[in-house]
């Protein structure tokens, strides 16, 4: 149960987390507030973007400013699914007898760091989808409980492709987030080399527990729905399918595939925490709409006419929002 | 928590706009109708333009209660134009969890509250769009002038819009001949050849016996030797028969009927009028002497006892007709007579 002190720390919490990361990264507000959303929501979140833009920093700095356990995976074609989950090893002990001992691997942390996830063989890749959905892992048959709270934020590059195997759609389902990681503006740039020159050092502190993060997302999760919104979100997600009854002529046209229920899922628990961001205790129908990019980008698959007029994902989502707004009178 | 007093005054607010709305919108097809109906009936000149306003008023009753009950208030419907103001949703979230006790609900009614009072109320008001007002005063005008028109045209004071519309723009009337033409045994008194516009009437003709004769009919089967044809669609070409008396002695023992073609429609007869009776726009003229009742001839006095003197003095000197025939010639006088 959740009371006043827990909805008053909210968003003096939220504030200090935010305080705490602008320390370490310059910039990046929408991409900073995405991430700690969907940390708080409890989802995993792909970053992309180009080599140097502060994706590894940026997670870093959230593993500080959080306090919790945190590992980094560098993903590479070697890497082997045991390389991640963990293993059996032989150990003997004291009387000379041998027997197997668990070996955890790196995803028994809380927030894990898997950095250019893409450059890893699906086999490996896939060890990820229990971890990321359940929050456990099964090695040798032995179901293990990961560590609460737990977070894979995973990044990739979307520029080099040669030797990289893109993540699978049911991979892809499992990041509640896709968030673009732009390139940082003139004046976020000149702070970033001036900043550097001093010092590389990570000075952010940390201000929240994980105890304290499943509070937050306790509290968030209280946080009441109307149904004219829970249905707007709904319709979103279903005029994503080409095919389906409410299909929009936009997901007609350029889709192939729409997304999953996750996709559902995901509107409501991050437009709450969002909600709550903003000192409301209500969802909106922009707090759908500011998600929406995050959430869909990923989960649809552009045909083959859109990627020959080179439409974008974004452009598409927001091309259906309009569309759903204006036929269901939304405003 | 009692939501509608808190917001009791701009749901009052809501429902006078939803009755403005309606009213407005339902006056505006009311009065269009009302127009057209109002035009119809100048054109065609119709007396009763009462029912012109009688039909607004129900109209007008039953659009309203269409668009009344179409955009009929509701807390849910207000929540949700109170939320389009920029209240993001919070009002339609608190009507929905007003039952719900927990206390992050509770927090968001209280939070809605607060955001409501900073609504400017100014922004519930009903504005009608230019383009409607400029549409209803247009409306207004049309059907006030149309109802006025279309009373004074009912009550004579002008013109029915048939009338006024022929003045205005003159159409080519079709015409067609009427030809008269009289056999042997007589002549026909009145214009032989006539041109007439369509749908008017042709002047007045009747066909005289000469002496020794008597009138039997037209070619058309009218058998009255005065006749004006009204209304004349068609030219017309017209014999009048005469036969002589003996002819028609003749035809008066034969118990049979002579044949004659049915009358058409157009082919009337008027029951002669006296002088001072005659219509004042016709030329319409006729022998006083001759009366028609009953598709019979009765000839005026002065006519009848002549002929009659003629007629006895011709029998009474013929000494090869038979008696009987002689009776029934009598007969046949003695029936004009009455």
């Amino acid at each position: 149960m959740i009371n006043e002190k827990d909805i008053n720390d909210f968003s003096k919490k939220i504030q200090e987390i935010f305080d705490q990361i602008s320390r370490d990264v310059i910039g990046q507000k929408e991409v900073v507030e995405g991430t700690v959303v969907a940390m708080i929501a409890g989802g995993n979140v792909l970053l992309e973007g180009v080599p140097g833009v502060g994706k590894t920093r940026l997670v870093r700095t959230l593993g500080r400013v959080f306090g919790l356990p945190f590992s980094r995976i560098q993903f590479t074609p070697d890497l082997m699914p045991a390389d991640v989950t963990g293993t059996n090893m032989v150990v003997r002990d004291d009387n000379g007898k041998t027997s197997f001992k668990f070996q955890e691997g790196p995803i028994f942390a809380s927030i894990i760091l898997a950095d250019e996830i893409n450059r890893a063989t699906p086999k490996t890749q896939s060890a990820l989808l229990e971890a990321m959905q359940e929050h456990k892992v099964t090695v040798m048959g032995v179901s293990r409980q990961l560590n609460e709270p737990f977070f894979v934020l995973a990044t990739q590059n979307p520029i080099e492709q040669d030797g990289t195997y893109p993540l699978p759609e049911a991979q892809m389902d499992r990041f509640m987030f896709k968030i673009l990681v732009p390139n940082p503006g003139l004046d976020e740039l000149m702070t970033i080399v001036n900043l550097t020159q001093k010092t590389m050092e990570e000075v952010a502190d940390t201000v929240c527990s994980g105890d304290e993060l499943l509070k937050m997302r306790e509290t968030a999760n209280s946080i009441p729905v109307a149904n004219d919104v829970l249905t707007y979100a709904m319709i979103l997600v279903s005029a994503t399918h080409p095919t389906g009854e409410y299909a929009s002529e936009t997901a007609k046209k350029y889709l192939r595939l729409g997304a999953s229920p996750r996709a559902g899922q995901a509107f409501i628990s991050a437009a709450k925490v969002k909600a709550l961001i903003k000192g409301r205790y209500n969802v909106a129908y922009e707090d759908i709409d500011e998600l929406a990019c995050m959430i869909l980008r990923h989960r649809i698959k552009l045909n083959f006419e859109a990627i020959a007029e080179r439409v974008s994902p974004d452009q598409i989502i927001e091309e259906i929002i309009k569309e759903v707004r204006a036929k269901y009178k939304i405003k | 928590m009692d939501i509608k007093k808190d917001f009791k005054k701009l749901y009052d607010a809501y429902k006078k706009n939803i009755i403005k709305k309606s009213l407005i919108y339902s006056l505006l097809l009311s009065l269009t109708a009302l127009f057209v109906t109002s035009l119809f009936f100048w054109i065609f000149n119709v007396k009763q333009f009462y029912i012109a306003f009688i039909g607004f008023a129900i109209l007008e009753g039953i659009l309203f209660s269409i668009f009344y009950y179409l955009n009929r208030p509701n807390e849910t419907n207000f929540a949700r134009e109170l939320d389009a103001l920029g209240l993001e949703q919070r009002v339609i979230t608190m009507y929905e969890y007003k039952d719900d006790d927990s206390l992050m609900a509770k927090i968001q009614r209280t939070n809605a509250i607060e955001h409501m009072g900073k609504v400017d109320t100014k922004l519930l008001r009903f504005v009608l769009p230019t383009l409607f007002f400029s549409l209803l005063i247009a409306a207004s005008i049309l059907s006030v002038s149309a109802s006025t028109v279309s009373i004074l045209s009912a009550t004579g004071v002008i013109k029915s819009g048939r009338e006024t519309i022929k003045d205005i723009i003159p159409t080519e009337q079709k015409e067609y001949n009427v030809y008269y033409n009289a056999r042997k045994g007589g002549y026909i008194r009145g214009e032989l050849n006539q041109v007439v516009k369509e749908g008017e009437d042709a002047t007045p003709v009747i066909a005289i016996a000469e002496h020794g004769y008597i009138f039997v009919s037209w070619s058309d089967g009218v058998r009255n030797p005065y006749r004006q044809d009204v209304n004349v669609d068609r030219t017309l070409e017209l014999f009048v028969t005469f036969v002589t008396i003996d002819e028609y002695i003749e035809m008066l023992k034969d118990p049979g009927e002579p044949e004659v073609p049915e009358e058409p429609e157009n082919a009337a007869w008027q029951m002669p009028k006296p002088d001072d009776e005659s219509d004042e726009d016709g030329p319409k003229k006729y022998d006083s002497n001759s009366m028609i009742i009953d598709g019979e001839t009765y000839y005026g006095e002065s006519v009848y006892d002549e002929y009659l003197s003629e007629v006895i003095d011709a029998l009474s000197q013929d000494s090869e007709m038979s008696s009987d025939t002689k009776k029934i010639i009598n007969d046949y006088f003695d029936t004009i007579e009455k």
